[in-house]
Formats: structure tokens, sequence, C-alpha cells
């Protein structure tokens, strides 16, 4: 199997199948995080292409063991991001719907149970936009079952620093969705 | 922790204690012997592993319900499009429209909005008419028309290239410059066409209005002869489009497009488009045949003097993404000058046409189905246009028959 820097070279010298080759070895991998990220498997597709075709454009000039990834995942978790972001002002309305649905009396508890689960999966996902993206990125890699020297290759950052950086993650992530007012 | 570290150099950091958890081992030689006699450590351990525990049975949320295995071969297959390898394109992709799919994103409506700007300024660009005879370069004339083939899958990953940038971009700058982006007015009435047209009596009234016309000698069996006649008063539309607006979306979308004006030198950019009387004929057949003829003077399209339209229509059609094929397609065009570009959905028959010996373009749509344009609009059954220049005139018939039929009816005009 050709290393990934081997394969970068050919596709800044026009190879679109050494291309083809990366995007078969990391597409399910960037797929799989923003899936977590985003609300539909639609939008997680449509981003990771969108992150790949960064990498067609713009080849990266130098990778070492693991840097490659670390890039794709961590240009995929930002725009995954940058999505919901965008959409959290446009959906205003849409979790204050959800409030007024939630306070009627439910006959039947299961399609509630469903906008219940639903909302607080919103809620994770608003409140992971809120905490520094070091952090976050770390907390998601991690709960996609990454290992430590995969996240720190995403960060940027040493192995040794990624207890660290998960421990303030989790501590900030908690902040925010125990202290956080509801749909103001 | 950090004070406590320093009165003991056994404790450990936050960080290292939330990588005992993860890692499962018990740390460096010594720490569970620590651990039992420092109840720092102990409550610092607790305080971690409750925030590891809480985070962690919220992020299972987040795992999707959707178990499905990734979809590969589909995935490389629209790489492949995207990167302008040559793939058989087919149907069986299930993308969504284009519409729906760009309106997932609040941003993406300015994308959709720049966008349909962009298809626009492509009609025109790609239209660059000839000059009239008074020497004005920025005026404009239809004097012919050409289809181009879209293909909406190649345009959709176009368009979501742009989205994604509208993503990434400072979306409260993005959306000012949207909302100021550009002023349309129009002597027309937009709320009610139907009110810029009057019914006339007799082909004797029309003259006496429009002047001399064209008529059909020959109909297909079935229509009746005399038709429903009708003039439309002769107007104007003007785009006012505010080029600091323009010029920030420009660049936070990251267009490579440099053939705009700084706001400096030009404030705003004014497109006009001046439009004549144009009679039109109906005629029917029962209630579901119909014919019309429509002839005018060729608009005319003023464009801003501070905008080089050669200069703009290079930017264009170098935008990275635009399918290759499109862009083929446009600069294929001979006397770009005079003529009008007409977007067609695959699978429209097109054909080039002499009318009384003038180039004229032929549609036909035995069937059209407006979700692939993201429009909800479905055509059964025969639908065909025939339009052509002819001495400064515009002339269009279309109807509910075949294309042999419209082109039997413009061939006896006279």
């Amino acid at each position: 199997m050709a290393a990934d820097g081997v394969l970068l070279e050919a596709v800044r010298q026009g190879d679109n199948t050494a291309f083809e080759e990366l995007f078969t070895r990391y597409y399910p991998r960037v797929y799989g995080v923003l899936l977590r990220v985003v609300r539909t498997p639609e939008d997680a597709e449509e981003i990771a292409h969108d992150v790949f075709m960064r990498l067609y454009e713009r080849p990266l000039d130098y990778v070492t063991d693991g840097a490659l990834a670390g890039w794709l995942y961590r240009t995929a978790l930002n725009a995954g991001f940058n999505a919901l972001r965008s959409r959290k002002r446009r959906s205003g309305w849409l979790r204050k719907a959800a409030m007024f649905q939630r306070a009627e009396p439910a006959f039947d508890t299961g399609p509630a149970a469903v906008v219940e689960r639903n909302e607080e999966i919103e809620r994770v996902r608003q409140a992971l936009t809120q905490i520094p993206e070091k952090q976050r990125n770390a907390l998601v890699l991690r709960s996609h079952g990454l290992q430590y020297n995969e996240i720190a290759a995403a960060l940027d950052i040493s192995s040794s620093s990624i207890g660290t950086t998960l421990a303030r993650g989790e501590r900030a992530l908690r902040r925010q969705l125990e202290n956080e007012v509801h749909f103001s | 922790m950090k004070l406590g570290r320093w009165f003991n150099r056994n404790c450990l950091s936050d960080g290292e204690l939330r990588s005992l958890i993860d890692n499962g081992v018990n740390g460096p030689p010594g720490f569970d012997l620590h651990l039992r006699s420092c109840s720092q450590c102990r409550e610092r351990m607790e305080y971690v592993a409750g925030n590891q525990e809480f985070v962690a049975s919220r992020l299972e949320l987040l795992a999707s319900d959707d178990h499905r295995p990734v979809d590969l071969s589909r995935a490389q297959y629209r790489i492949r499009s995207r990167i302008g390898q040559s793939v058989p394109m087919s149907s069986s992709i299930q993308g969504e429209s284009f519409v729906s799919t760009m309106w997932k994103f609040r941003a993406a409506r300015g994308a959709v909005a720049m966008l349909a700007l962009l298809l626009l300024t492509t009609a025109f660009v790609a239209t660059p008419m000839r000059s009239l005879a008074d020497d004005l370069f920025n005026r404009f004339r239809i004097e012919k028309f050409e289809a181009i083939t879209v293909n909406m899958e190649q345009f959709t990953e176009f368009g979501l290239g742009i989205a994604l940038q509208a993503m990434t971009a400072d979306q409260e700058r993005l959306m000012t410059a949207f909302d100021g982006l550009a002023e349309f007015e129009t002597t027309f009435d937009k709320e009610d066409p139907h009110s810029n047209a009057t019914e006339l009596g007799s082909p004797g009234d029309a003259q006496a209005v429009f002047g001399d016309f064209r008529a059909p000698d020959s109909l297909p069996a079935g229509f009746s002869e005399t038709p429903r006649i009708l003039v439309t008063e002769a107007g104007s539309a003007t785009l006012t489009v505010d080029t600091a607006a323009a010029n920030t979306i420009i660049n936070e979308l990251g267009l490579p497009i440099y053939s705009l004006p700084e706001a400096s030198e030009a404030p705003e950019m004014v497109f006009e488009i001046d439009v004549s009387q144009a009679l039109i004929m109906h005629y029917e057949a029962g209630s579901d045949g119909h014919i019309a003829v429509v002839q005018m003077e060729s608009p005319t399209l003023t464009t801003p003097d501070s905008l080089d339209m050669n200069a703009l229509r290079e930017d264009i059609l170098m935008l990275p993404g635009l399918p290759t094929d499109l862009v083929a397609q446009l600069r294929s065009i001979e006397n770009w000058e005079s003529t009008l570009v007409i977007p067609v959905p695959e699978g429209a028959v097109t054909s080039d046409v002499s009318i009384d010996g003038e180039p004229g373009l032929l549609l036909e749509a035995g069937e059209f189905d407006g979700s692939d344009w993201g429009i909800e609009f479905e055509l059964e059954g025969d639908a065909s246009v025939v339009m052509w220049h002819d001495d400064g005139n515009l002339y269009i018939v279309a109807g509910s028959v075949s294309g042999s039929d419209i082109l039997d009816v413009a061939n006896s005009l006279n």
C-alpha cells in the first residue's frame, strides 16, 4: 500500500487514480465522524465530498504518518460545526416550536420520546459549538473511537496533551449543558 | 490541582488522570498507593471520571441511528464526476434536487441567489451581443438563440462547492451583503403581468396599434383560424447592483472574479433591458390545443460602462468547478455577441432549424419533469417552441403540438 505522501505527490502531478486511492482509504472515516456532527447522512456526505475536493484542489505539501488523516478529520469537523452554527441561527423558531410541542399533553409517549431525544441531541451539538475548537474536536474524535495518537495528529498537538484537552473539554461541555438557558 | 502537585510530586494532573481512565492502567509506579492516601487525588479522579461519564453518555446520542454501511461505490462515483473524470452519468444516482439540497443551509440561500445571478450573468456574458449602430459597446441586442444542455448532477456539485464556501464565510457579513446586493425596478406590473396586455378586436385594430405584423397562413387541423390578438405594452426593467456588496460576496465566497470595478470607481452597476411592444396571436383547438405566435422588436440590454463584459465572461468561464462540458458549450458559441443562451435540461430535444432562410432554435419537450430543476412543474404530451430573429424582430411560435407542426406554422408566417 502506497504511503499517503507518495499518493499526494502523485495527485499534485495530476494523477486522479492516486487521488481515488486516498479517497477510498479515508472517505469512510471522514464520513463516519461527520455523521456525529451533522443531522443527516446527506449532509455528512456532502461535506465529506467537499473536504476531499479541497484536498484535490490543494494537495498538502508534506505529510508525516497520520498527518493526512488528521488534516481530513480537522477540516471535516470544522466544516461540519460551521454548518451547525449557521443552522442554529436559522432554526431558532423551529426549536421554539419543538418546545411548544413538548409542552402539550402527550397521550402517546412514543413520538414525545422521539422529540425529546432529538431535542437532546440538538442541545449536545449546539453545546459543542460553544466550547473551544480543539476540545470539541477531541471529544468527537474520542467518542468516535480514535486513539490518542490519531487525535493528536488531527489536532496538531502532542499525544501527551490529549488527556488534558479531553479533561478540559469534558468539563466545559458539562458546564455548557448544565448551565445553558434553554431556547433563549 | 497545580497547588496539589506543588505540595506532592506524586499527584497527577487532571490530564494525566483522564488518560488513566481511557488507557485502563494503574498509572505510574506507586500511584495506587498514593491514591489511597491522597484525598485530593481521589477527589480529582472522581471529578474527572464523573465529567467523562457524563459527556460520554451525551456524545453517545450523536452516534447515528443510520447503521447502513457506507456506500463507497456511490461516493467514488460522485467524486469522480467532481474531479472531471469521464464516468457514465446515469439517473441511478439518488441525489436530491439542486435547490432542496442547497436550501439545507441558511448561508446556502445566499449562494443560490449568487448562483442564479451568475447563471443570468453567464447568459448575458455568453451573450456578448453585437453592438448597435450607435457604437455603444455596452448596448446589446438578441439576434440569435442557442441552447446549452445543463447536467443538473454536475451543476449541483458546482453549486455545493459554493455552498461550502458560504458555510465557512463570515455569515453576518455575507448575508448583509446579499441583503443590499441589488434593487430591481420595472415598468411592468409584477403582480399582474396580464394587466400589461390589451386585447384587440380584429387584425385591422392590431395593425393600427402595432404596425405591420406577420400571421400564419396555415395551422394544424382542428385549430380555429381566428385568433385572439393581444398587444403588450413596451417597458423596461432595471437591476441596480451595489458594487461594494457584490465585491464583498465575491471575496467571502472566494470566487476568482476580478473584473468587477471597485466601489470607489463605480458605486453602482446598472443593467437595463428595454422591451418593445409585443403582438401575440393565440389560436385554440378545443380546450387543450394552443398555439401562440409572438413577435416583437429585439429587446435591448444596456450594461454599465464600468463593467468590462468580456473580462467578466472570462472570469465566469474560468470559475473552478464549473462543469467542463458546460464551459465547452459556452465557448463553442460563435457570434456570442448576438446570441441568447437558453439553458435546457438533459433530455430535451433541441435542433437548429431554418425559418424562411433565417437560423432558428427548436425545442421539443415530449415530457418534462421540473423536479430535476427544483421546480414543481410537469409536462406530458407534445410541446414545442421555435424562435428566430429576422430583420430586427424576434419571433416565437409555441404550442401544444409536435415540432414539425410548429415549424409548419412558423414557415407559413407572412
